[in-house]
């Protein structure tokens, strides 16, 4: 009896413990495999759907006019759950498989730093569309993004908090991860230099800081007039709720592309309305340009919700990526040599979100941020953005 | 620049350790009958505000009522935790052999189902939802037919086993993982927040406005009150309880000696049955308000870290001890609540410390009692 429960609980844990693969097994010689690794479950989920269906829908275009070279896209996503030990994980697992030449991902900050290491060591090409931390690319040859940096967010963002919103004193939370930090310290430094005064900077931790109220009482009786809260959706909801509901504060929430997702809207509900986001992308900012309003209309009319930035910045990625392996073969050494002349405007991949080309570290600088703020329980563009 | 003594942090210090009380008590009971620390606990936490919260969004029943099937739903999954996980290691019974098989063969059968049926993407498909529909129906059959078992319809128990105790804290283990893992299946792995308009209107009134040191204001919110109030109501209900009913008193007697209490009539297995209805019951109650208390957003691990701070009050006061397990929620919550305003990241650190502090000079912690062996 005790063996036959044995084995069963070993039958379960191990069912459960699957991880949640997409379509695995060796790829035949008609077919290019791409990885798109990202937050599939776990607290950063909401990304890593908009991550999938981006990726799904850039792959399923590519398929329908031919594939590359005539070969078809066969997408492989491996999930993180947003946390660097199943990140370094999936990234073992990828850089090991041989017939994949390129990942797409990964999304959060200490995730790419993580997965790097490895990809960099076997020689992976990994293009990220979504982390923002200044040393994700920096030194790592194979390491590529395709978009802004925090230092440059997170000096934007302070400069919008002191030149259009005239803050005099801003609190600041932030994440205690690479993202968190990296962002936090750009706003802080910035704001130094202009002049705004910054109370002490309060940590937080993803999924274990759940009660917000006695960090928010104390910047409220600190008399803060601006909460820039850098870090993800889940804790930023928390803040607006304890900070518009509990508190009756109405001083500005301001905070950084990881809360631009419709799940911020869910969960703070009616006090989303008024918080101040950045993001490298804006469909309302790129409403003349044709590319960015057909793959509007596609991805909505696919999976009947409207794209975010994020869905956007994978589509590029791996059109990108695509293009790099339909001009060198599936070859990762070569689809890297490829990346790395893409160095110009005029060599620039057009996509939906704009020109992307890399510097020397494989970062690219080739977008700017804009502001949105949510109205009506969705994300707007701001009427006031930040003039150069 | 930082006042210890605001009057906010006094205000928190109590509803957390309110909070932290509720969920202590229920391992600290558990603890005194079968000294079994019932990891899942934290879980049973997080089902029952999930039963609440989506009895709250899809039916819009009132809170209080949505609790209540909480409560109900805790009920029955504490019971059936006890009979497929933890009865089979303590006695040989013949129901619970099988219960334990067909749970976790219920298990393994869904965890296939969820990964033959789910395709790609984050939206539940009809398929997803059927296996949430068992998940839901199996547990309400194996409780029944674990009721019917204790009033000795379906078999009596044989042979006392003796399992070694850390196999039940092992299984306890897995027990919570498993629990965590088929909510994530079944709720998917966001979170959800209970709709603000679904609240009482009361529960962000400011009832009190108090000005401490240096001027700042304080203002008590009904949630506050309520969180209060109904952890009050409730720990006099259970002091009644365990005081002074028939039940109360055999709970007390197993506790003492299970053998004994057995020989002189009392059903040790119906004792322990009611003992994790009771701890599951007020783990839902602490649930339910811990979200209200922190706007509202539940996700499938929500359940651990309560857990686990609770599980540290219930040591801290001395396992086994039900005053102990009050004492020591508030105890918790307060260095919690203190450690907050100082650094917020070692707020744990605080309050885990002060438990080593305690077990360091004390190990059997505040009001529990020095005992020979414990595993």
């Amino acid at each position: 009896m005790k063996r036959r429960h044995l084995l069963l609980l070993l039958a379960a844990a191990a069912l459960t413990g699957c991880p949640q693969g997409g379509a695995q097994g060796k790829g035949g010689g008609d077919k290019i495999k791409i990885a798109v690794a990202g937050p599939f479950s776990g607290s950063a989920a909401a990304f890593g759907d908009m991550i999938r269906k981006g990726a799904t829908l850039k792959a399923d275009e590519l398929n329908a006019a031919g594939g590359i070279n005539g070969k078809q896209i066969e997408l492989v996503f491996e999930d993180d759950a947003g946390k660097t030990a199943e990140a370094a994980t999936v990234s073992r697992k990828l850089a090991a498989d041989e017939s994949i030449p390129i990942v797409i991902g990964h999304f959060n900050s200490n995730c790419s730093n993580t997965a790097k290491e490895e990809y960099n060591r076997k020689g992976v090409v990994s293009i990220s569309p979504g982390s923002t931390n200044v040393n994700v690319c920096k030194g790592y040859e194979w390491t590529f993004r395709n978009l802004y940096r925090d230092d440059y967010q997170g000096t934007f963002l302070a400069d919008y908090a002191f030149k259009v919103l005239k803050a005099k004193k801003a609190a600041v939370f932030y994440e205690n991860d690479d993202y968190g930090k990296g962002l936090m310290g750009a706003f802080t430094e910035e704001a130094k230099k202009l002049g705004l005064v910054c109370l002490e900077p309060i940590t937080f931790q993803r999924e274990r800081t759940a009660d917000f109220k006695p960090l928010v009482e104390k910047i409220k009786g600190e008399g803060a007039d601006v909460i820039f809260v850098s870090g993800l959706y889940e804790a930023a909801a928390l803040i607006t709720k304890v900070a518009r509901g509990d508190l009756k504060m109405s001083v500005p929430i301001l905070a950084g592309d990881g809360v631009m997702s419709p799940e911020y809207l869910k969960l703070a509900g009616e006090f989303a309305d008024g918080t101040l986001v950045t993001t490298p992308f804006l469909f309302e900012a790129a409403k003349d340009d044709p590319k960015a309003n057909a793959f509007f209309t596609a991805f909505k009319q696919k999976f009947e919700v409207e794209p975010d930035t994020w869905a956007a910045l994978t589509y590029d990625a791996l059109g990108m990526a695509a293009d790099a392996i339909k001009a060198v073969g599936p070859d990762r050494t070569k689809i890297k040599d490829h990346l790395k002349a893409i160095t110009s405007a005029d060599k620039a991949y057009m996509g939906v979100t704009g020109p992307t080309f890399f510097d020397a570290e494989g970062d690219c600088s080739s977008k700017g941020a804009h502001v949105a703020v949510v109205k009506g329980g969705k994300f707007v563009a701001a009427e006031q953005q930040l003039k150069e | 620049m930082i006042d210890l003594l605001d009057w906010s942090v006094l205000f928190n210090a109590i509803s957390l350790g309110a909070i932290y009380a509720l969920i202590a008590v229920g391992y600290t009971m558990v603890y005194g009958i079968i000294k079994l620390i019932n990891f899942a606990h934290g879980e049973i936490f997080m089902v029952g505000t999930y039963v609440a919260f989506l009895l709250v969004s899809g039916l819009h029943l009132p809170l209080g009522v949505a609790m209540g099937a909480g409560m109900l739903a805790c009920v029955v999954l504490g019971v059936v935790i006890d009979f497929s996980a933890y009865l089979p290691l303590r006695r040989r019974h013949p129901l619970a052999d099988g219960l334990s098989s067909a749970g976790l063969g219920l298990i393994a059968l869904l965890s296939l189902a969820y990964f033959v049926l789910k395709p790609e993407g984050q939206d539940t498909p009809p398929g997803v939802r059927f296996v949430g529909f068992l998940v839901v129906l199996v547990p309400l059959a194996l409780f029944t037919l674990a009721m019917l078992g204790l009033r000795g319809k379906l078999g009596r128990p044989k042979a006392v086993v003796k399992a070694d105790r850390l196999s039940a804290l092992i299984t306890a283990i897995g027990i919570s993982l498993t629990i965590q893992t088929v909510a994530q299946l079944t709720w998917g792995p966001n979170y959800h927040a209970f709709p603000t308009e679904s609240l009482p209107g009361f529960f962000q009134r400011e009832v009190l406005t108090l000005t401490g040191a240096g001027g700042r204001i304080t203002r008590v919110l009904g949630k506050d009150v309520v969180i209060w109030f109904t952890t009050l109501a409730l720990m006099f209900g259970l002091t009644y309880l365990v005081g002074s009913t028939r039940i109360g008193k055999a709970m007390r007697a197993c506790a003492q000696d299970q053998r004994t209490a057995s020989l002189m009539g009392v059903s040790v297995d119906w004792v322990i049955s009611v003992t994790f209805m009771i701890g599951s019951s007020l783990a839902a109650v602490a649930g339910v308000l811990y979200a209200v208390k922190v706007g509202g957003q539940i996700n499938f691990r929500m359940g651990y870290y309560p857990g686990v701070i609770a599980f540290a009050a219930a040591v801290l006061g001395g396992i086994g001890s039900i005053k102990g397990a009050v004492v020591g929620g508030f105890v918790i919550g307060a260095t919690q609540a203190l450690g907050q305003t100082v650094a917020s990241e070692y707020d744990l650190a605080f309050a885990f410390g002060l438990m080593i502090l305690v077990i360091l000079f004390r190990p059997w912690g505040i009001f529990g009692k020095a005992e020979g062996e414990k595993a």
